[in-house]
């Protein structure tokens, strides 16, 4: 086990056979449950399919997303919603994070009551609670009747209807909270005290003590939320259905719109597959960047 | 001793089991899905139950759910093989059922003399009954009469054509300085009945006979029909006796239902429906049959609500038939399962129900009002289209409609762009 | 502003946004005790009358089971979820966060390019893999996989890699030179300093397979198995009347597990790496 060891040597030695077997579990996983399903789904996009029969056409799935106007625009959408709602919704839970993680009267209480929304999921409910605050008569148009605006159904109007999903996502922002308070109560407060011996202010601490130290957190939340973004679906599917022409249709609801609707699994399929590639992309960008902001401490 | 009766235990256990499984093995297992809300569950296993009674042999599994998913979960399912023996569908989903090869031919194995025999049809293919109707269903007008009493209208009566259906529309709208519309803009909302009216339109106005938008294979309507369609529309946004889409789009029948939130007086849907629109508001609502053309024409089809199938891996074809044949002929059946899955198949049933009827409610006489009345006009074979034909009804069609209404597109445009989609 | 008044401000701000937060879910409450043609109407958001007898109708409205069932099911597929997820993403993370191997950008590229392909067409693929090896209609088919990091693993995994990259390497470099086996420097040094990471993925394990829809559908036929998410929806048809206070009831009370867990740990995730104290 000396630290030398690990340079040298087979190209599997004891070492690498411990890091396999913490893999164990998982890689188990990926191989039984996981392969499979991903091989198939990719065979199928190189077919012509509806659930049942198949017809092999190779890249014809591929070659016929370039002229699809909805692909265009979905993916546009989609890009769209991404850039706005992740780093509206993670400064809010950082916000929110950073106002709850002392000891202060209630706190138990407030952490809970803010992680609510998060916890109610998207269930018809929610869909129901939505359109009433943002249908025509819904509370946010009684508000607005009270200083004599008549509004109309914002999530009926193409160009309100988005916002009215992101505000939704943003509601829902209690999981990034959570990761970020387990973070931040991870900085030792001696790093505090130690700014504060050196005169800085609170605002000063923030940006150069918990930033930086939060900063590996930040990635991590930056990351999976721009992937779970990228595939926002049941929102849109139970409140919008993509409408108003189609101002709200992300790629995995044009997804399952063309593999569960109009039956073509095939086509579905090179969609995902696309949709994967592009998630890859932007994570990788992301990667990149971050060995400019991201501060470990080994 | 004590490893003597130990042993015996075991022999006595080691029979028991045996006699069970072979005992077990006697019965027959039939797998039965179908989704609903609470009512329909208690309902149906209350008729499972009297089944299982009446034919010992018989052990019915029920699976049951909500809608949500059930198709997905369906198509899995078959995929893999293992669907129910008796598994619950509809027209729309047809299509993709019969090239998964999934349904099993039960001709001649139920009963259908008592069925109406367009119907019958609606649920066969190329001569072969993939299923049996479970309810009769039929579009209907759906009027707010507390709402029209209070802006002063006179309540439509029907029969009543087209014209005097809009220009009730536009009274509404008048009458009520433009707070409240005629009826939600039907096209233009992806669960929206745009295209089920659409059907209707073709025999109704547009002078059809048969197979009108599609047979069971292809589309066989022309762009002039869509544009003439979408240009009644855009005309009755034009003159709000429709709401405009930025209102409509998001129409459904609960939350967002403009019906219940009293900004229209109308609304068009499923006789199946109006229970569940009555249940949400107090107004006095009331179903009429749809609107008809000048010399009378309607266009009604006999369009099965609900359709018990038998699954192809089933091992048990003849049972499974046998059961849909009681479920919807036997004046048992029809006592305990009432309107639960909507109005009784069979005139039989009908009349049992009635006749044990003391728990009939004035919801439901209202609907059983109406269904007599369309029942009693001429129908049109209802066909099940191409494959993958609900991407033009759902996605499509509401998606036109929104540009037109938006002001991106003209009629004639998006009647263009809904052909070539087709083709 | 003296440090008191600042303090009563932060308060006063903290109620008036949680409320504001908390609108929607209000309306869900008030929802459940309205009568049904009270709710989508438009008009008081209060009932006229609270209908309090929401809770009993919903709770016993499933012919033959009661939502006490649902939850005792929720809870069994929840709980062998979360030890499953701990088990099996602690392992891995640890592996990815500190050990060196072949393949290591390889495969973390695989594990995040699991979370990346959207699971609607995978839906069908693992439901037959799934029919085959016998798992349908039991809770094999929900649990198992998470005894493998699958599902939500490669969240949980790429959570704890994070975190254990934040732990001084100094820690398991001493103990690497103590003589100690990488796994009990796993246990012993890295396990206890990433307990708020763990208690996180504890919590969304439980909540995610508490909320999970699809998956449960698919798998479970019968209803004697089923859990409150499936419940939750048997009130649901695509026609008939809904009882949707009934429904607003049983997902109110659907909320109050997993409200109560996170009420009642998070002190012990929030707190727990200040007493270890290993970093101060």
């Amino acid at each position: 086990m000396k630290i030398i060891s690990r340079k040298k040597g087979p190209l599997i030695n004891r070492d690498h056979l411990t890091a396999y077997l913490f893999l164990a579990p998982w890689l188990i996983g990926i191989l039984f449950f996981t392969l499979w399903p991903f091989i198939t789904s990719f065979i199928m996009s190189l077919q012509e399919t509806n659930l049942f029969s198949t017809k092999f056409v190779g890249l014809d799935n591929y070659r016929a997303l370039l002229s699809d106007r909805r692909f265009i625009k979905s993916l546009k959408v989609t890009i769209k919603f991404v850039v706005i709602s992740v780093p509206l919704k993670l400064s809010f839970a950082l916000f929110i994070a950073m106002l709850l993680k002392d000891k202060i009267k209630g706190v138990n209480f407030f952490r809970s009551a803010l992680y609510l929304p998060s916890l109610i999921g998207t269930s018809v409910a929610v869909a129901a609670m939505w359109t009433q605050l943002f249908g025509p008569s819904g509370l946010i148009n009684d508000i607005l009747g009270i200083f004599g605006i008549q509004g109309k159904s914002w999530i009926a109007n193409p160009k309100t209807a988005l916002y009215v999903l992101v505000i939704l996502v943003v509601w829902q922002f209690g999981s990034s909270m959570v990761i970020f308070l387990s973070g931040l109560k991870n900085i030792p407060v001696s790093l505090y005290e130690a700014a504060e011996i050196d005169g800085a202010n609170k605002i000063q601490s923030f940006f150069y003590v918990t930033l930086p130290m939060l900063s590996p957190i930040i990635l991590f939340n930056l990351i999976l939320q721009t992937i779970g973004s990228f595939q926002t679906f049941t929102q849109a599917y139970i409140i919008t259905k993509g409408g108003p022409i189609n101002e709200t249709l992300f790629m995995v609801l044009y997804i399952y719109n063309k593999a569960f609707t109009a039956s073509e699994m095939g086509y579905a399929s090179a969609l995902s597959w696309v949709l994967l590639f592009v998630i890859l992309i932007v994570t990788g960008l992301i990667y990149w960047t971050s060995k400019y902001w991201v501060y470990y401490e080994s | 001793m004590l490893k003597k009766r130990i042993s015996f235990l075991i022999i006595a256990l080691l029979i028991l089991t045996l006699s069970v499984s072979v005992f077990a093995q006697e019965k027959i297992q039939l797998r039965v899905s179908w989704w609903g809300s609470e009512t329909r569950h208690q309902a149906t296993l209350d008729a499972i139950a009297l089944y299982e009674e009446l034919n010992p042999h018989v052990d019915i599994i029920p699976e049951y759910s909500g809608f949500e998913g059930f198709r997905n979960k369906l198509f899995s399912q078959v995929m893999a093989g293992n669907a129910p023996d008796i598994f619950t569908t509809v027209m729309e989903w047809y299509p993709d059922l019969r090239d998964a090869d999934a349904m099993v031919d039960i001709t001649g194995m139920v009963d259908v003399s008592g069925h109406n025999p367009m119907y019958v049809e609606a649920c066969s293919l190329d001569g072969k009954m993939y299923g049996v109707n479970l309810s009769v269903n039929g579009m209907v007008l759906i009027q707010n009469n507390t709402l029209l009493e209070k802006l002063g209208v006179e309540p439509l009566e029907a029969p009543y054509t087209w014209d005097e259906m809009v220009a009730k529309f536009q009274e509404v709208y008048e009458k009520s300085n433009g707070r409240v519309y005629g009826a939600p803009d039907f096209t233009a909302n992806p669960e929206g009945m745009g295209f089920d009216i659409f059907k209707y339109y073709g025999y109704s106005v547009l002078g059809y006979e048969d197979a009108f938008p599609f047979d069971n294979d292809k589309f066989t309507i022309n762009k002039e029909d869509i544009q003439s369609f979408l240009q009644f529309f855009a005309d009755m946004r034009e003159t709000n006796a429709i709401a405009p889409v930025d209102i409509s789009a998001m129409n459904d029948f609960s939350a967002n239902s403009l019906l219940i939130q009293n900004l229209t007086a109308y609304e068009i849907n499923y006789a199946g429906t109006f229970g569940r629109y009555q249940d949400q508001t107090t107004d006095d609502l009331q179903p009429l049959p749809m609107p008809v053309g000048p010399n009378g024409e309607s266009g009604d089809l006999a369009r099965p609500g609900l359709i018990f199938s038998v699954s192809k891996n089933s091992k048990h074809v003849e049972e499974a038939a046998k059961f849909i044949d009681w479920f919807t002929n036997s004046p048992e059946a029809a006592k305990i399962l009432k309107t639960s899955r909507g109005i009784l198949p069979t005139e039989v049933q009908r009349a049992a129900m009635l006749e044990a009827g003391s728990e009939i409610s004035a919801v439901d006489e209202k609907v059983m009002r109406v269904m007599d009345e369309i029942l009693q006009r001429e129908f049109k074979l209802a066909y099940v289209g191409p494959s993958g034909h609900a991407e033009i009804s759902s996605i499509i069609l509401p998606e036109i409609s929104q540009m037109i209404g938006f002001g991106l597109m003209t009629p004639e445009e998006g009647a263009e762009e809904i052909m070539m989609e087709i083709k | 502003m003296n440090y008191k008044q600042k303090r009563i401000l932060k308060h006063a701000f903290l109620i008036v946004f949680t409320l504001l937060m908390l609108y929607p879910v209000i309306w869900l409450f008030l929802g459940s005790v309205k009568a049904n043609h009270e709710i989508f109407t438009p008009g008081n958001i209060f009932p006229s009358e609270w209908l309090w007898s929401n809770y009993k109708k919903g709770w016993n409205a499933i012919p033959g089971y009661t939502f006490g069932n649902f939850f005792i099911n929720s809870f069994k597929i929840s709980i062998l979820i979360v030890i499953g997820s701990v088990f099996s993403t602690t392992l891995a993370a640890y592996a990815f966060a500190r050990l060196e191997f072949p393949l290591k950008n390889f495969l973390f590229t695989v594990l995040m390019a699991t979370l990346m392909l959207p699971q609607q067409v995978l839906l069908v693929p693992r439901y037959v893999l799934y029919s085959r090896l016998g798992w349908v209609n039991s809770y094999k088919a929900l649990t198992v996989p998470a005894f493998a990091a699958q599902f939500s693993g490669a969240f949980f995994i790429y959570l704890l890699v994070q975190f254990i990259r934040g732990i001084p390497r100094e820690l398991d470099e001493a103990a690497v030179v103590d003589g100690c086996s990488q796994f009990r420097i796993f246990w012993n040094i890295i396990m206890p300093n990433c307990k708020p990471a763990i208690f996180s993925v504890a919590l969304f394990a439980f909540m995610w397979s508490w909320d999970d829809f699809l998956n449960q559908l698919l798998y479970i036929n019968d209803v004697g198995k089923y859990t409150v998410s499936l419940g939750l929806r048997l009130f649901l048809d695509n026609a008939a009347a809904v009882s949707w206070g009934s429904l607003f009831a049983m997902s109110i009370l659907s909320l109050v597990p997993v409200v109560t867990i996170f009420f009642l740990a998070q002190n012990f995730f929030v707190e727990g790496i200040a007493t270890t104290g290993v970093k101060g």
